[in-house]
């Protein structure tokens, strides 16, 4: 075997994830209310485009996080070994985008570097001049070269694109058709001028659309970086895409610690009452008013000590990196569900006493039976929203905070890192931009879809936004 | 009768918009109301009264929409044609309205006086003097004691009777020639309801001013009104004057209504009832809307719309029984009184004794939380409950009786005396002989949406305490198939959740969960008061087919005297946390010996002739149990206190009628 798999703690977290969400699904599917609901989502159009967006991202993510090391042979010995760069999948997938660098920065679809080296020049003697970059597509020699290049790409992409889309048009028509009367090509054209009933259209070219991007990159990102490269001369675009599943994780386990936290101190807070909710409420009022950033920084410190002090536990730098999420995960998950926790015990206050708990006490049923099968499936549409709105705010939160210093490990690569390190530059003449452009971008689309999608969700969802 | 009428509906039909298309939620309504007359429009829940009072006030939510063929007359001017800016002259000026919760329809951050005045300033240009004169007037005309002192409350302030009051002083402010009143006395007792009826009676004599009552209540329609319209599923079905509308209902929905309604000489059988629900008014019904619950209903009835036809002069129903149309049935089916079983099993024994029973809830104060009062919510109460029977606990809301039935459960902890069940004490009983208890004594509550689960289907709600209790029923499908067909549901019903049953399936799944653990008792909490008469009636069949079949003992708490007599054999008045009168129900409903059951009796609105409104039976309002008058609880209402009712509670006297009053002391 040339490679050999490795399984990064966060890597087992997040395929934990991914299949608590599938049995979330299962689970739902199955409840008819939330079945109604879910399908209310669904049919809500800048939801659906949300949801392919979002389902888009963790796809990415997913890719991200298969990870393995690769066997190399040393030239002089002969010897074999696994290599300590660990790679994914995304990496395989971009086809070493990530392992060809420049010197330092370059813009955007540059053929020469940003900045002016020392080199000798035909006729032999030293000029400063803007070398010319390695990466690139070595047949492209003047910017007229380029141009005609990176528009025929594009043409293909468009092209490739559509032959795609329809294809895909094709399929879904025969998947449609057997839920309904018409016939496949009725079916298929009233899918093409959008006047199905259902938003299938809008889906259809909102998938499209991404094809389009995905091709885009697939034609153009070998041959320029198409969101120029940083300061050491990595691609920004790699960058970006890198960044995702360091987004995506923030946020999901972020939200993993805190529900249990949330939901159970919650429930139990407002179903028990007395000195039971008196203590809840004392441990979340003490931490909430301690400022988050501060229990952070010195939580984030301590553990970046520890793995100092334990070089044996963490032998790959990736490993490194990972225990510092995961940690940074825990800490901000401690920080931030007391929020939750205190909507989930008004709530349960006053579903403790409705009537059907009533009756379920009056019925001999226990403590722990109520709570588990009457109290948590009914504040359940809070907690689908709470967790909706909050992954988007933890997003956000880590490139706050790694900005300040106290988020994620210098090595990972994440949006608040890239952003981080392209602070100084925008104080240059002229600017380099294209690092915060594009973590921006990246950030932009993620934290809208899901924002756009958690609307939705309370929207159909929670009882109190009046259903026509 | 004056010759033009103030008010002129003319086939006035609101429309919806679902994913179906336009449906009509009303359905060409036609009525006309001449001035300082009262015309009541009643019918059931949803069936199209509030739409319709909405509807001439332009209030409609955006979904509906009134069809172009409407119209809606006001003195010859036609509502629908004018402006927005217009209308809202008319609304409150020429049109007011008064709402069913007065809880929420003031607005607790202004004083009472403010929502007057601005009434006031909005359609009169009173200077402030005059203005504020003029609005402790209205709350005078109203009967708020000391106006002047009222003026600067804040409606959190007042009690529920007090609050819809306000309520009527704001809605007369702007002196209006049509008052509407949507359900004006649903929400408050019975002796408030007295007292409102009878003030909105002067206050349209005084006033001259046309009401239209909107009501499900035929007791306050009987008392209050002129001439009344039937509502059902959207659509007028039957229009008369009120003595001949109580006398000679002619609709076969009406005559149903009126069979449905409990009553203590009908206790020895099952109440008529009508079959079926209420259609509901998106479903689009070919034909007569109550063909198919009708006992009449002929194939014409199932195709054909009747039109109103004339009964009499000034009546006429939406019937083929009065048209000259052919094909009616030769005899129509002559409604059968249903007898019930026979009593199963008659014993002595007495299942469930509380003794000296109270429940304070402290009233805590204060950073230290240090306890300043009690709510006396249940004061010493002693009960006897016996097997196969019925003992009823009546009282208006706050005396207490919800919080007892609760407590004799322990869903509630008591601070003194002791529930006794089958010989052992509830209060001392371990977890494990509480949980058994639990299979013996069941409750059913009032709400039939707030009670079941609305995340289980209905064999998860029926089945739940049988979870947990082990080898008490070998086939737990086999018994919940069984359950359901007792209490009149189908199996295929099992596999429902909550929302899609009626309010009438809910409470038949609620009594099939707590016939589920084969009870003793049953407490019933209201059972049937957030039902529709009709359903009520089958509601109430159930539970008393179910007792003499069973032979279960049920401790009934309602407010409802129509339903009580029905239903007990015994009864217990509450006031205030204590009881004040016990004893069999033919001897309470005949020769009520207390004041208090007196005027509460009296209170009652009855469907009869010679009703001319009763002088309003008490004055005032329970006050809190935080703070109880001293001596007889009852004397600061009574109209026969004497000096000693202020210093002692009375003791109890009788033997098998028990009172507590000085009246009845020798």
């Amino acid at each position: 075997m040339n490679i050999q798999p490795v399984f990064l703690a966060s890597d087992i977290l997040f395929y934990l994830l991914l299949a608590m969400l599938a049995g979330f699904g299962c689970w739902a599917s199955r409840q008819r209310n939330f079945r109604e609901s879910w399908r209310q989502v669904v049919l809500n159009p800048l939801a659906l485009v949300s949801l392919v967006v979002l389902l888009t991202y963790l796809a990415v993510g997913l890719l991200d996080s298969i990870h393995f090391q690769q066997k190399v042979t040393t030239a002089s010995n002969g010897k074999t070994y696994y290599s300590a760069q660990v790679k994914s999948l995304l990496d395989v997938a971009l086809g070493g985008l990530g392992d060809h660098s420049e010197k330092t920065y370059s813009a955007p679809f540059a053929l020469h570097l940003y900045a002016k080296e020392l080199a000798r020049n035909d006729t032999g003697t030293m000029e400063q001049i803007y070398p010319r970059l390695h990466s690139i597509n070595p047949s492209v020699k003047t910017a007229q070269d380029r141009r005609q290049d990176v528009f025929g790409r594009i043409a293909v992409s468009v092209i490739e694109g559509i032959v795609l889309t329809l294809i895909l048009s094709l399929i879904f028509s025969l998947y449609l058709r057997r839920q309904s009367a018409l016939t496949f090509s009725k079916q298929w054209r009233q899918l093409l001028m959008g006047r199905a009933r259902k938003p299938w259209g809008l889906l259809l070219v909102t998938l499209g659309v991404i094809i389009f991007v995905i091709l885009l990159i697939a034609h153009l990102s070998g041959q320029y970086h198409m969101f120029g490269t940083d300061k050491v001369g990595n691609d920004v675009l790699y960058q970006a895409l890198k960044s995702i599943r360091t987004g995506l994780l923030i946020g999901s386990l972020t939200t993993l610690v805190m529900l249990p936290f949330a939901l159970i101190l919650g429930a139990m807070a407002g179903y028990f009452g007395g000195i039971v909710d008196d203590i809840i409420q004392y441990v979340y009022t003490t931490l909430s008013s301690i400022p988050g950033v501060l229990l952070i920084a010195a939580a984030i410190l301590s553990i970046q000590i520890y793995i100092a002090n334990h070089p044996e536990a963490f032998t790959t730098i990736a490993g490194r990196a990972d225990a510092r999420l995961i940690a940074l995960c825990i800490i901000l998950g401690v920080t931030s569900w007391t929020s939750l926790c205190r909507v989930l015990r008004g709530e349960t206050l006053k579903l403790r006493e409705v009537d059907f708990i009533q009756a379920a006490r009056a019925l001999g049923v226990g403590w722990f039976r109520i709570i588990s099968r009457h109290v948590i499936p009914n504040v359940m549409h809070i907690v689908l929203i709470a967790i909706a709105l909050d992954f988007s705010m933890l997003v956000l939160a880590e490139a706050v905070l790694t900005y300040v210093g106290v988020g994620v490990d210098p090595t990972t690569i994440s949006w608040g890192n890239m952003i981080d390190s392209a602070r100084l530059e925008l104080a240059r003449e002229p600017v380099v931009w294209w690092s915060l452009v594009a973590a921006f971008l990246f950030m932009f689309v993620f934290v809208l879809a899901a924002n756009l999608f958690a609307d939705a969700l309370r929207e159909a969802f929670d009882p109190r936004m009046a259903k026509r | 009768m004056a010759d033009k009428p103030l008010l002129q509906v003319q086939d006035l039909s609101v429309a919806i918009n679902t994913s179906d298309g336009y449906r009509d939620l009303l359905d060409k309504l036609n009525f006309s109301i001449d001035p300082g007359e009262t015309f009541a429009l009643v019918g059931e829940s949803g069936c199209g009264k509030t739409f319709t009072s909405l509807a001439i006030t332009q209030l409609l939510p955006p979904v509906a929409k009134l069809r172009c063929y409407s119209k809606i007359l006001l003195n010859g001017t036609d509502l629908l044609t004018l402006s927005d800016v217009a209308m809202s002259e008319v609304r409150g000026r020429r049109i007011a309205m008064i709402f069913q919760e007065p809880m929420t329809s003031l607005n607790p951050v202004m004083t009472v006086g403010q929502q007057i005045l601005e009434v006031l300033y909005r359609h009169f240009s009173h200077d402030r003097g005059a203005a504020k004169r003029r609005a402790i007037e209205l709350l005078d005309a109203v009967g708020i004691p000391a106006a002047k002192q009222r003026f600067n409350e804040y409606p959190h302030q007042l009690s529920g009777g007090m609050k819809q009051r306000v309520m009527i002083a704001i809605s007369l402010a702007g002196e209006p020639e049509l008052l509407i009143a949507d359900e004006p006395t649903t929400a408050v007792d019975v002796t408030i309801q007295a007292q409102i009826l009878r003030q909105l009676k002067d206050l349209q004599q005084d006033m001259g001013m046309a009401i239209l009552l909107i009501s499900h209540d035929l007791g306050v329609i009987a008392q209050a009104a002129d001439r009344v319209g039937v509502m059902y599923a959207g659509q007028i079905i039957e229009h008369a004057p009120v003595a001949e509308f109580i006398q000679a209902p002619a609709h076969p929905y009406t005559q149903g209504l009126f069979a449905a309604i409990p009553d203590l000489a009908k206790r020895e059988s099952l109440l008529q009832t009508i079959e079926g629900n209420v259609p509901p008014l998106l479903a689009g019904i070919q034909g007569c809307r109550f063909a198919n619950r009708c006992q009449h209903a002929w194939n014409t009835c199932r195709s054909e719309v009747p039109q109103l036809y004339q009964v009499s002069s000034h009546h006429e129903a939406a019937c083929f029984l009065y048209s000259d149309n052919t094909g009616k049935p030769d005899n129509p089916q002559p409604s059968t009184q249903t007898a019930l079983h026979p009593v199963a099993s008659p014993s002595d024994e007495i299942l469930l004794k509380s003794l000296d029973v109270r429940v304070y809830f402290p009233v805590r104060k204060g950073i230290l939380k240090r306890k300043v009062a009690d709510i006396k919510a249940v004061d010493g109460v002693s009960l006897e409950l016996k097997a196969g029977r019925t003992l009823a606990l009546v009282g208006e809301s706050g005396c207490g009786k919800s919080t007892l039935g609760k407590a004799l459960l322990r869903l509630l902890p008591t601070s003194d005396g002791e529930v006794v069940f089958k010989g052992d004490s509830i209060e001392t009983m371990s977890r494990k002989a509480l949980r058994h208890l639990r299979h013996e004594l069941q409750i059913i509550f009032q709400d039939p949406y707030a009670s079941l689960d609305p995340r289980m289907v209905a064999k998860d709600i029926i089945l739940e305490g049988l979870r947990h209790r082990r080898h008490a029923i070998d086939d737990l499908d086999a018994h919940a198939r069984e359950l359901v067909q007792h209490v009149g549901l189908t199996e295929a019903m099992l596999y429902s959740y909550p929302h899609e049953f009626s309010g009438g399936q809910r409470q038949r799944l609620s009594v099939a969960r707590a016939l589920a653990m084969q009870p003793d008792v049953i407490i019933c909490d209201e059972p049937t008061s957030a039902l529709d008469l009709s359903v009520q009636a089958q509601i109430l069949n159930l539970l008393k087919s179910l007792q003499r079949e069973m032979g279960l003992a049920y401790l009934f708490i309602s407010h409802d005297i129509s339903v009580v007599g029905y239903m007990a054999d015994d009864i217990a008045v509450m006031y205030l946390g204590r009881i004040v009168e016990q004893g069999p129900v033919q001897a309470i409903l005949d020769k009520p010996k207390h004041p208090y059951t007196q005027a509460l009796l009296q209170a009652v609105p009855e469907i009869r002739l010679d009703k001319s409104i009763t002088e309003a039976a008490l004055v005032g309002e329970q006050p809190s149990p935080m703070a109880p008058p001293s001596g007889c609880h009852f004397h600061p209402r009574c109209p026969k206190a004497m000096d000693k009712c202020k210093q002692a509670y009375p003791r109890e006297t009788g033997a098998a009628h028990k009172v507590r009053c000085y009246l009845h002391e020798e």
